[in-house]
């Protein structure tokens, strides 16, 4: 009897990993291939800028809702039990902490994994199954200069843009949510969150921000480029490129902080 | 100008080419035909390294194109001009930019020129005024004639088209064969066509190859075709439903079958 239609948890577990070292192997040599481009930069430029634009209109909205709310949740969860103790004024240093160097990063990467790397991966795997990308190469433009290019660098550049944002919005959240439910007045939640910040805690939450940001375009990019099957084909790439960008940022995360602190 | 020389492709177990051999000559008109599915299409993908061939050899120009990596094929495909079947034009740009697009990217032309020139290929397809649509408001058969623009804006020394007259009105598509016809008068252009219209092909070929189960079964010129007593010419030229032919669908299919067979055995 055939029963390769089965559920089988050795051949799926087996056809994961084949896929995920294939998937590596084509993200990095695309990556090469991108680094190899960085001499058509300046002529991409107009097109780098329109990208940019569309990244940060896309994930400015949703970014600065979920931002809101993150804050509230941190000031609030963390709030009620420190005011057990009396320390809810602490509850400043605890938001503005966890938002730079975890929340802030995490959140808008997750955001724009979503928003965007998806966008990416579906505007890519049209063109491809629709030979968009064959007359580009006919016509000796490069796919990787042309399209792939122009998204890394604008990816690059918003993620920790709205990173930024994320944070500083982030940590308003968390005080309007101190001073109205817990009743911490503002200069003093903005003081412990002033004192809670370090240079290094900003700065290596944007940097983690630049990696994700450029890794989300990376494997958007790759999933458009290897679409295949037509329409149903764009969606299972679509589909993929979320799947793997929020995958690859949480164990990137793990290991950009492990080599920071 | 042209050699295909023993090209053997296949996409998973289906062997689509098997064994195809010919020679284009530099300012020849060349027509391609053959059913839906024989692998028409992928014989120009092959052309132009878009797609690489299991076996055997691809010679433009002197140069074996199967063993070029990409910088040594952006030099071949210069000499290329390349109509879709599918139109292929990008959609995030208007009909200007796709046209110009070709002569932008490499910095042929100064602007002034480059604008000039899309003018004139538009003017000539009938397109007059349609610079800033965009391609997702244009029909099929304008569509392709964006496309045939685009293809022939670089002025290349070979243009290949893929069933430039498939979606066309019976006018428009005279225009295309005279436009055909002319480019390779004038301009000394070899043209490789494909095409399902044996108006067209009788107009523009000076040679034709019949595909047919992955290899050449006939080949001659428009006259030894017009006439021919032979079974696959007369069903083909007729379009007769009995014949010698196969359905490829259902070649494909039955390949299948036997290959699963053959597969649990
Ligand atoms: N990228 C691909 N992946 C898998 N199979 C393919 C691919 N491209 C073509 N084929 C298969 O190769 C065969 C020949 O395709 P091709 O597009 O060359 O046909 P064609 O002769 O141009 O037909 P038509 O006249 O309908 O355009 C078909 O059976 C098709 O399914
Ligand atoms: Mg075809």
């Amino acid at each position: 009897m055939n029963t390769s239609h089965l559920f089988n948890p050795f051949k799926s577990v087996r056809l994961i990993i084949t896929g995920t070292l294939e998937s590596l192997g084509y993200n990095l040599l695309l990556l090469i291939q991108s680094a190899r481009q960085y001499r058509s930069i300046p002529n991409r430029f107009r097109e780098t800028v329109n990208q940019i634009s569309i990244c940060a209109r896309g994930g400015f909205p949703v970014a600065i809702i979920v931002a809101i709310f993150s804050g509230m949740v941190l000031a609030l969860q963390s709030g009620i039990e420190m005011a057990r103790w009396g320390q809810e004024a602490q509850i400043g240093t605890l938001v503005a902490a966890t938002m730079c160097r975890e929340m802030g990063p995490v959140m808008t990467a997750y955001i724009l994994a979503g928003l965007i790397g998806s966008t990416m991966a579906a505007e890519i795997g049209t063109m491809k199954v629709s030979e968009e990308i064959d007359a580009l190469e006919v016509m000796s433009i490069d796919p990787i200069s042309y399209l792939v290019l122009p998204r890394l660098l604008a990816m690059a550049l918003v993620c920790p843009l709205l990173t930024v944002y994320t944070n500083v919005v982030g940590i308003l959240g968390g005080g309007v949510v101190g001073k109205l439910v817990l009743n911490v007045n503002f200069s003093l939640y903005f003081r412990y969150a002033q004192e809670a910040l370090t240079l290094k805690d900003i700065y290596s939450g944007l940097f983690k921000a630049l990696i994700f940001g450029f890794m989300i375009a990376l494997v958007g990019c790759s999933q458009g480029l290897r679409a295949e099957n037509g329409a149903a084909g764009v969606g299972k790439a679509t589909m993929k490129a979320v799947v793997i960008a929020l995958i690859s940022i949480l164990i990137f995360d793990y290991f950009l902080t492990w080599l920071f602190y | 100008m042209i050699e295909f020389i023993d090209v053997h492709k296949s996409f998973n177990s289906h062997e689509v080419l098997k064994g195809l051999s010919f020679k284009i000559n530099r300012g020849e008109s060349f027509a391609i035909l053959g059913r839906s599915g024989c692998g028409k299409s992928v014989t120009l993908k092959l052309m132009t390294g878009l797609l690489k061939p299991d076996r055997g050899q691809i010679i433009i120009d002197g140069i074996d194109i199967t063993k070029l990596e990409n910088s040594g094929l952006a030099k071949i495909r210069k000499k290329f001009g390349f109509l879709f079947q599918s139109g292929a034009l990008l959609n995030s740009l208007n009909i200007e930019n796709n046209i110009a697009l070709p002569l932008r990217e490499h910095k042929e032309l100064p602007e002034a020129a480059i604008m000039e020139r899309v003018k004139e290929v538009l003017n000539i397809l009938g397109l007059k005024h349609l610079e800033h649509v965009m391609p997702a408001e244009l029909s099929g058969g304008m569509k392709k004639r964006v496309s045939l623009a685009r293809a022939i804006i670089r002025r290349p020394e070979i243009i290949l088209y893929d069933e430039p007259t498939t979606g066309l009105d019976p006018i428009m598509a005279n225009v295309i064969n005279h436009l055909i016809v002319d480019l390779r008068e004038r301009l000394k252009i070899t043209s490789v066509v494909v095409t399902h219209d044996m108006k067209s092909t009788f107009m523009v070929a000076d040679r034709i190859i019949l595909l047919y189960r992955g290899q050449i079964i006939r080949s001659g010129t428009p006259d030894e075709f017009k006439d021919s007593p032979d079974p696959f010419i007369k069903q083909f030229v007729l379009g007769e439903p009995k014949g010698p032919f196969q359905d490829e669908d259902e070649l494909k299919l039955q390949e299948k079958l036997t290959g699963k067979k053959e597969e649990n055995n």
